[in-house]
């Protein structure tokens, strides 16, 4: 489910908070047991429990979690514990993989030691 | 959390440091966001820190995030009557508000050392400690200056203050952006460590966006 475009965010948001408002986009793939999430965006304090509700109501049965990241600009230590959090359900019910991180992400990932704790793949 | 470690122990971890945190800010309204936003802050510092090769290593920075949650832990110890005080303190209850630093090193130790390991438990008992230190060695609660200063304390300093400064309180209304920034300019040398702090305003651009969020 698409909660809020980018282009709807850039067209009116914008201008009327004159300047970048923080927005994730959370895009939902499901494919059988297979679920993709795409962000979009910021995963930061003020968009993590956006996340946290999508997940909840969407990874029931679901075997395969892939987070696509390849289009997320930034994440917070909030957004971090969200991954935590679901890596933590899909350990019980399949597994999680995380792709595409930019080098800004990538970097967070290691220096806040998650590259150690999620499959994060290069 | 360098090595692989069993998930649900790593997450029972993070649960007890968040829940410290909540502790506190849930006995000061004002201190709710402001250990949310200064951790966050430690973490976009730190971030720069690692990516500019400053010479601090990843396993260290990543435990200076952890801990930054914690730096306010002592305030648990501080009476409601002094921490809610809207208003100038006296003498006395100053002195009663800065013992929350000494005061969170042995709370932080006395709860995390037998589920942490004892580097972690060192960082965030400096964290706790000597946040409020100062460069020039006129701050407290020992009086200790320069590099006697733990680093991850130095670092915390400049995220606390960072927030206190673009924050309104009591005291004072919110600053700029600019405006808090050119402070910390002006105390590098004084308040703050001269070259950490110099890496810190590199932040600017990465911390305004963040507090931009908050607002939105």
């Amino acid at each position: 489910m698409t909660v809020m475009s980018h282009k709807f965010i850039h067209k009116f948001l914008k201008p009327i908070f004159g300047k970048e408002a923080t927005m994730l986009n959370i895009e939902k793939k499901p494919n059988g047991n297979e679920l993709t999430v795409k962000l979009v965006g910021r995963l930061d304090t003020t968009t993590a429990p956006m996340l946290e509700g999508e997940l909840r109501s969407s990874t029931n049965g679901v075997q395969d979690l892939i987070f696509d990241l390849s289009e997320l600009e930034y994440i917070s230590s909030a957004g971090l514990r969200v991954f935590l959090s679901a890596q933590k359900v899909m350990n019980k019910q399949g597994k999680m993989a995380v792709r595409g991180a930019n080098e800004v992400i990538m970097d967070i990932f290691e220096v806040t030691g998650f590259i150690d704790i999620l499959n994060v793949e290069r | 959390m360098s090595e692989k470690e069993n998930l649900d122990s790593i997450f029972i971890r993070e649960r007890i440091i968040m829940s410290l945190a909540e502790i506190v800010g849930s006995r000061d309204s004002g201190t709710g966001g402001h250990v949310m936003r200064t951790s966050e802050v430690v973490q976009e510092f730190a971030l720069r820190l690692y990516q500019d090769g400053y010479g601090l290593s990843k396993d260290f920075l990543s435990k200076v995030i952890r801990a930054a949650p914690l730096h306010d832990l002592g305030k648990i110890a501080v009476s409601d009557s002094v921490l809610m005080k809207n208003g100038k303190y006296t003498d006395e209850e100053y002195a009663c508000m800065k013992k929350h630093a000494a005061e969170g090193a042995k709370v932080v130790e006395r709860i995390l050392n037998d589920v942490e390991s004892d580097d972690f438990v060192q960082v965030a008992a400096n964290v706790a400690h000597y946040h409020h230190e100062k460069w020039d060695g006129s701050g407290y609660p020992d009086g200790l200056s320069g590099e006697d200063i733990p680093i991850e304390a130095r670092i915390m300093a400049l995220a606390d203050v960072f927030d206190a400064l673009v924050s309104k309180r009591c005291y004072k209304p919110a600053f700029s952006y600019d405006k808090a920034f050119s402070i910390i300019e002006e105390s590098l040398g004084s308040h703050f460590d001269p070259s950490l702090g110099k890496k810190f305003l590199e932040c600017k651009d990465q911390l305004i966006k963040l507090y931009d969020g908050y607002e939105s």
